[in-house]
């Protein structure tokens, strides 16, 4: 796998977090890449240890919602490739 | 009104105000304020639910990496994002039995490897107020005061610390 997806991460999200859209939730201008949070677009999000791919649902005032994926970053890396590969 | 004694909470209901509870020694009283419908991300508060956290909840439970600076990282955005609430908040989900604790693992959970389980009354009876927030079932851990005496604190109570059978280790 890639190193590199299981030790960074795109956006920074408390996956224990919701707010009124039921997902979590994050701040944009928080992303080490903004360049990377598109909606529509997977990512790894996560804070402290944990991990997991995302898809970055919308952005509204600078908090951008994601809805996580089951699984390891790992299993799910063929969602980030098509992104990272298309950008 | 219903209105019950001891450790169970007294519970407040308002036809105009949404019922967050918070503990004083003796008994409950409403903090927050009304909100009839959904508020956008910007808003300043959370939505704090009408229902409050059934009597039966007996614990919530969150996802950790035990590692003290991510708590303190996510109370801090907690804060940021609702700033006229003037807490420190942490998300968490209640549970009224093991099979729950188990539903969660699965689902809301699963990316995460650990699980600590915290009673409610014991998050009460340390000075936290648990707060039903957005969708059931989750809460809100919140605090006034100093960051990182509230969060010794807590760690404290989160001594029940589970390995989340549902989460899908990364590959060595």
């Amino acid at each position: 796998m890639d190193v590199e997806h299981a030790e960074t991460v795109d956006l920074v999200v408390d996956l224990n977090t919701m707010d009124e859209t039921g997902l979590p939730w994050a701040f944009l201008d928080e992303a080490p890449r903004p360049d990377r949070v598109v909606p529509g677009a997977y990512v790894v999000a996560g804070s402290g240890a944990v991990r997991a791919v995302a898809l970055l649902v919308n952005i509204v005032d600078g908090i951008v919602h994601v809805q996580p994926m089951r699984g390891s970053v790992a299993s799910n890396l063929q969602l980030l490739t098509a992104h990272r590969i298309a950008s | 009104m219903r209105v019950s004694e001891g450790r169970s909470p007294q519970l407040v209901f308002s036809s105009t105000a949404t019922s967050g509870l918070q503990r004083s020694p003796m008994r409950w009283r409403i903090v927050g304020r009304g909100q009839d419908g959904p508020m956008p991300p910007s808003d300043p508060e959370p939505r704090v639910r009408r229902a409050p956290i059934p009597d039966d909840a007996v614990v919530v439970v969150r996802g950790d990496d035990l590692d003290p600076d991510t708590a303190k990282g996510q109370a801090e955005a907690f804060r940021r994002r609702f700033p006229a609430w003037h807490r420190w908040g942490l998300s968490a989900f209640y549970a009224r039995s093991d099979a729950e604790i188990d539903d969660l693992a699965s689902d809301q959970l699963e990316r995460f490897a650990v699980l600590v389980v915290l009673p409610i009354g014991r998050l009460l009876d340390a000075g936290f107020e648990v707060l039903p927030t957005f969708r059931t079932p989750h809460v809100t851990i919140a605090f006034q005061g100093d960051l990182t005496e509230w969060l010794s604190r807590l760690e404290n109570l989160g001594t029940d610390r589970r390995p989340n059978p549902y989460h899908e280790p990364e590959p060595e």
